[in-house]
């Protein structure tokens, strides 16, 4: 492996150099989320980045145009790295502008150790023109997870000192004191333009199109569902089926596809369609970000997991059912019920549709307690959720709303970036 | 080495080469199985302070410090002499004593730990009761036993702490050294 002192000179000299470090721990929400950063850091702020990148296969999976068998490439203007091995040489000068830690990512120790040099040839520098040590040789950033809980306001931009360092954690978040949450203005203009019937339905056949998945029929309602294999889609699928309305229901993930097949009683593969009365349901195959972002929009309910696509569909300003991703001693619980306090707190004036929020949120997340579910399902969510969706759409704009006053992650990082080095 | 979230407040730990002395130690469950845990630290030197977080399974230096038992034996301006068992004088400057300052008096007999850190000494620490006799309070109101009732009394130090409304001038009472207050009549 050549050194990479060479890398960063093919930037300009004065535009900014950052290198973002990601690890895929399981699924595609990881690089998906650094994949956004560092398309908008670019586009959107002219930065140079580099994207580090332990798991190239499945960096794929969601950006086609990544060649898996590729350890440095360049993709739509944005350096793509193999995740440095033991052999790769690191020089003082290798180090950018700005490093983002990825979800806690542990940055490789010999890149550490060059980060080391270049901050002590930097405050040594500072020193000898004995003035205050105003800026850093670099802002080291770990991005963390998404939490709506109320201490993340208080750790939001806290140091952190480490091998005489100083690392800075910053949080997305839910209020206008965290770091806000991703999003770009493609995406709202993407959603409120599949809004008009006609383009709603354009996008629905060049969705078809590139995923080779016959066109469905017309429906008055599309909901896409993308969930971990433990939701509870029996009530969401019977709802439908008893429903009046033709729905057309777009089902991602393998997982989910064996537990359709379960509920069916026949097999069900990636690609086609089946139909079940009012209701015609597409498996869909692993689709590329572009394209989900594309189905986030044209649906008109989106249920999501995980992180990503979490954001995405609150910032289409679409009703949206969250299921979140499973931690030890259920920590995920407080997080969704906190999210939820947030959620339905941006518009009081429907008690009854928030209510209704919550409880369908804790059965597809299992909060319920036995008797509480049992409770819940006897109130029959769905059929309510599906009669109060007009209502809904309304909520969620609101929402939409109050998220874009907040700003977005990426701008107030560069930001905060700027104002270290 | 100890991990971040092991730390908890009173523990000492080494920052940039610097003694930082844990006063308060939060833990939260970040994302998938992983978790922050938010410090304040209080340096040991300058007093400075900080807030800094750390994921919790970052690796950090503990300082084990040393104690001795010392008991205070005079004032020599600006420095305030204790001995230790073996009649070594340990000096403090004033604004090493924290509050202990406030229960500083000739003569007093508690048994208190000095506390060094490379072989200086840093703070001390009173026992949690301590006895000192008011200097100086308004007569109490008669008939007013219950302990409830509160009014202000000052130490020989020139200390001011609410104590029961009917203590005296004169009287000994106890004082949870921890939180400056008041807990009772001293017992003989």
């Amino acid at each position: 492996m050549q050194p990479l002192n060479s890398i960063p000179s093919s930037a300009p000299k004065n535009q900014s150099r950052w290198h973002i470090f990601c690890r895929v721990v399981d699924n595609y929400g990881d690089i998906g989320v650094c994949w956004r950063l560092a398309k908008q850091l670019a586009q959107e702020h002219k930065i140079a980045v580099t994207l580090w990148v332990d798991d190239l296969v499945s960096f794929n999976a969601i950006c086609p145009p990544v060649n898996p068998r590729s350890s440095e490439q360049t993709v739509v203007g944005i350096g793509i790295r193999q995740w440095p091995t033991l052999h790769t040489t690191f020089t003082p000068d290798v180090i950018p502008d700005v490093i983002i830690e990825a979800f806690a990512c542990e940055l490789p120790a010999h890149y550490r150790l060059a980060m080391q040099q270049k901050w002590q040839q930097h405050s040594t520098a500072q020193l000898q023109t004995k003035r205050a040590l105003t800026t850093q040789a670099f802002a080291w950033i770990n991005l963390e997870y998404l939490s709506a809980e109320p201490w993340v306001e208080s750790c939001h931009l806290s140091p952190s000192p480490v091998e005489g360092m100083r690392k800075t954690f910053f949080f997305p978040g839910f209020s206008a004191k965290t770091g806000g949450l991703m999003f770009d203005h493609t995406l709202i203009e993407l959603g409120q333009k599949l809004q008009q019937p006609r383009e709603q339905q354009a996008a629905i056949e060049r969705l078809c199109q590139r995923t080779q998945t016959p066109t469905p029929p017309q429906a008055a309602r599309h909901i896409s569902l993308f969930a971990y294999p433990n939701a509870p889609i029996k009530s969401l699928i019977d709802a439908l089926m008893a429903d009046n309305k033709p729905t057309q229901l777009w089902l991602l993930g393998d997982n989910l596809n064996e537990a359709m097949a379960k509920l069916m009683g026949h097999p069900v593969v990636s690609s086609h369609q089946y139909r079940q009365g009012h209701l015609n349901i597409t498996c869909l195959p692993m689709l590329a970000q572009n394209d989900y972002d594309l189905l986030l929009a044209l649906a008109d309910f989106n249920c999501v997991r995980g992180e990503e696509s979490f954001v995405r569909a609150q910032m289409l300003g679409k009703p949206m059912l969250w299921h979140i991703y499973p931690q030890e001693e259920h920590a995920h619980h407080d997080k969704l019920d906190a999210f939820l306090n947030h959620y339905c707190d941006c518009d009081t004036s429907d008690n009854t549709l928030n209510e209704l929020i919550k409880q369908l949120h804790q059965l597809w997340n299992g909060v319920a307690n036995p008797e509480e579910k049992i409770h819940y399902l006897n109130q029959k969510p769905w059929p309510d959720t599906l009669k109060l969706m007009t209502q809904w759409q309304e909520h969620a704009k609101i929402w939409q709303q109050k998220l874009l006053n907040n700003g977005d992650l990426t701008t107030k990082l560069v930001r905060f970036c700027s104002s270290l080095v | 080495m100890k991990v971040a979230q092991e730390f908890r407040a009173g523990q000492v730990l080494s920052l940039d080469g610097q003694a930082w002395v844990v006063l308060r130690a939060e833990f939260s469950k970040s994302g998938r199985n992983s978790s922050v845990v938010k410090m304040k630290l209080k340096n040991l030197i300058t007093g400075s302070s900080q807030e800094p977080i750390f994921k919790a399974d970052d690796k950090l230096e503990p300082i084990l410090l040393e104690r001795r038992d010392v008991t205070y034996s005079y004032f020599a301006d600006p420095l305030y002499v204790f001995m230790d068992e073996e009649f070594n004088p340990v000096e403090f400057e004033k604004e090493n004593l924290g509050d202990a300052i406030n229960y500083i008096v000739d003569g007093m007999p508690d048994v208190c730990q000095a506390i060094f850190y490379e072989g200086k000494a840093i703070s001390i620490e009173l026992p949690t009761t301590i006895v000192r006799t008011v200097k100086y309070t308004e007569p109490s109101a008669r008939g007013d036993t219950s302990g409830k009732v509160m009014k202000i009394a000052s130490l020989e130090s020139g200390f001011e702490l609410q104590v029961a409304a009917f203590i005296e001038i004169g009287e000994a009472i106890e004082i949870d050294s921890r939180t400056g207050e008041f807990k009772c009549r001293a017992k003989n």
